[in-house]
């Protein structure tokens, strides 16, 4: 009686996963994209600017993931500036029932893990500072837009987390001269300083791995 | 007389073997469609607003249609010089890829939009026109790789199998952040953003001839 029991368990599991293989045809879309990024809430209220590229692998009708590398530079005042390079993954999940098709917006969430490498130079005696950190973490909301069923354009914002050691920089008076420079510290130890990214993208699908 | 009948012959020969060969009526040519491979070379001249300058570029791209709709393009920007006096850029070449969507015309004509981040590697001169004109090679700063982004607008005109027109505006966002040998990072002097213009012949060829028509499914 276990033995049948078993066999139709193990005949009813084979069966759903045979039809999820079969009905599942967006698993493995290889997409390549370029992206231009915006960062914000980094340093002394400063924006930045930057540039990269990335690439999707699709698990699912409604699971994708991002593979990406950016390069950013922020002017932090006139007073020095700092450049960021990331390159990091996230995992899309689309909200829409019947994600990515023609002419439809697609709401997605997304939430990842990146590589991060900062370094910040301050014009105040040419002082500068860098740091590499492998816990960077980011999430975020994000919509994409298909223009044809392999061309899309996507937009998101999310925060990303520097986990780990960072670099604090801080617009500080010089008593003597009263002239404003930037202080760049190494507090030490861990912190959970962040930048909100926003950015937007272009993305096309070569085909299925 | 038989020289006459000769020449008339090979006339009538040479255009019969023309009349046979000029099938351009009945092939796609000047149509826009699925795996064109297109190249341009020319030259191209920017406004930077931020220093009232105007720049003088040679400029290529190579543009694949990967369906009707859109293409997949790099670009190359290579900074000859600056075509106005007291110009504080010394370098300022870039290379762009992205995307274009192709509006439907149903003929050679293509207008096209298209989004293109990118990088330029840039160098300035600090506060040119307060230096000693003497010493204006000691002021030469830091080259530095500088995030651009772009928008383009423009049309390529395929009217012939192996050639088309292509005329583009492109305006780049980006900001040139170097530590000046004057002091200061370039206050008020880092924005690099630029509005160009380019129109020049170009050469395509057909990547898959025979799978011209309606996209397939892409699979590797």
């Amino acid at each position: 009686m276990i033995k049948f029991r078993s066999t139709i368990v193990a005949a009813f599991l084979l069966f759903t996963v045979s039809s999820f293989a079969q009905k599942d045809t967006t698993a493995g879309q290889f997409s390549l994209g370029m992206r231009s990024t915006i960062s914000s809430f980094t340093d002394a209220q400063s924006v930045g600017f930057g540039a990269g590229g990335q690439f999707r692998i699709r698990f699912s009708k409604h699971m994708n993931t991002d593979w990406y590398s950016d390069y950013i530079t922020t002017n932090i005042q006139n007073l020095g500036y700092r450049r960021d390079a990331h390159i990091g993954w996230s995992v899309v999940f689309y909200l829409d029932q019947n994600p990515i098709v023609k002419g439809q917006v697609t709401p997605y969430i997304v939430a990842g893990q990146c590589f991060d490498y900062t370094n910040v130079y301050s014009d105040y005696s040419n002082s500068s500072m860098e740091r590499w950190s492998a816990a960077a973490a980011q999430g975020g909301f994000g919509m994409t837009y298909n223009f044809t069923k392999y061309f899309d354009f996507s937009a998101v914002a999310q925060y990303m987390l520097h986990i780990g050691t960072n670099v604090v920089t801080q617009v500080e008076t010089d008593e003597k001269t009263n002239q404003q420079y930037l202080s760049i510290t190494n507090p030490g130890g861990a912190s959970l300083n962040g930048h909100l990214l926003i950015t937007f993208s272009v993305n096309y699908m070569l085909g299925r791995l | 007389m038989r020289k006459i009948f000769s020449a008339i012959s090979l006339f009538i020969v040479c255009s019969y073997s023309f009349a046979q060969k000029d099938t351009s009526k009945n092939m796609s040519w000047g149509t826009v469609h699925k795996g064109i491979l297109a190249g341009v070379g020319t030259i191209s001249v920017g406004e930077m607003p931020a220093f009232n300058i105007t720049n003088a570029y040679i400029t290529g791209n190579l543009e694949y249609y990967a369906q009707r709709n859109v293409s997949i393009r790099g670009d190359a920007f290579f900074f000859v010089n600056s075509l106005t006096q007291n110009s504080p850029l010394v370098r300022n070449s870039g290379i762009y890829f992205g995307a274009f969507y192709h509006f439907n015309t149903h003929s050679g004509f293509d207008p096209l939009i298209g989004f293109q981040p990118g990088w330029s590697v840039t160098k300035m001169t600090a506060q040119n026109d307060l230096s000693p004109p003497a010493l204006t090679n000691s002021y030469k700063d830091a080259t530095s790789l500088c995030p651009l982004a772009s928008v383009v607008v423009g049309f390529n005109f395929f009217a012939e199998k192996w050639f088309h027109i292509q005329a583009n505006v492109r305006y780049t966002a980006g900001q040139y952040l170097a530590p000046s040998s004057q002091g200061g990072v370039f206050a008020d002097q880092n924005n690099i953003s630029e509005l160009s213009f380019s129109f020049g012949l170009g050469f395509n060829i057909d990547v898959f001839p025979r799978r011209r028509g309606p996209a397939g499914n892409p699979s590797f």
